[in-house]
């Protein structure tokens, strides 16, 4: 049993992320998150807000979550995993938010952080696989898009860390250029 | 009462190391594609973003969501 003073496992330790490596981490957030709102064409000064409590604790967990695969599965997570848990803390703590009155009381800027996060996985997409730069998708008038599907199960239905994980390691070129015909 | 299925202790120690080595991925720390940068893997993609078709089906501003 061993020396019964001693927990087991009890050297294990999580060091935290270092100051400067978080604070890139932060701007960076910050910097997409800009260049996002120009790629669906609000103006540039459009007032925003990070809720850096938020920001900081999502940038925390996931270098937490990343340790536990090092420690635990022996494997560094590759980035669709990675974007999947930064996706996932940003729909739940919701660090992103447009604070101007031009756009307020419409249902875009509420779900801005949903919206962001497919942004976010999209855009690792496309670094994985140029395949995905490639694909056939627009918005026909009687069928709904995989993003308007992945939005609305993103604002509405509850995802554990882990299947969000998988969903977005599984999702193919093709997954986007399927029409659906109902939304939710 | 009485469990149908007896289990000597080394038969339960034997099935323990099976799960350790069943769920051991053994995974050689693979480095990620871009060398463990996951942020200039993001600020690759996130410039194809620009000029690739999934951007159409993102609303802009003022569309119906």
């Amino acid at each position: 049993m061993g020396d019964s003073n001693k927990i087991r496992n009890s050297e294990l330790e999580y060091t935290d992320i270092p100051d400067e490596e978080l604070l890139f981490i932060y701007d960076e957030f910050e910097n997409q998150f800009v260049k996002f709102l120009e790629e669906i064409k609000y103006p540039s000064d459009t007032k925003y807000k990070i809720d850096s409590y938020a920001l900081i604790d999502a940038i925390v967990r996931v270098d937490k979550r990343k340790a536990y695969f090092w420690c635990f599965h022996n494997m560094e997570i590759n980035e669709r995993k990675e974007v999947a848990l930064y996706a996932y803390w940003f729909l739940k703590f919701k660090p992103f938010s447009i604070c101007d009155n031009r756009f307020a009381d419409k249902k875009q800027t509420a779900c801005i952080n949903e919206m962001f996060a497919i942004y976010l996985i999209s855009s690792i997409l496309l670094f994985d696989d140029d395949k995905f730069a490639e694909v056939n998708v627009s918005k026909a008038n009687d069928k709904f898009t995989y993003f308007d599907k992945l939005l609305y199960s993103l604002h509405y239905r509850c995802f554990t860390i882990d299947s969000f994980m998988l969903l977005v390691d599984s999702i193919t070129p093709e997954t986007f250029e399927y029409e659906f015909s109902v939304k939710a | 009462m009485e469990n149908q299925i007896q289990l000597t202790n080394v038969q339960k120690l034997a099935i323990k190391e099976k799960i350790l080595k069943d769920t051991d991925h053994n995974n050689p720390k693979i480095p990620q594609a871009n060398g463990g940068n996951f942020f200039n893997a993001l600020k690759n993609g996130s410039e194809k973003f620009s000029n690739s078709k999934i951007k159409n089906v993102f609303p802009i501003e003022g569309e119906e969501v």
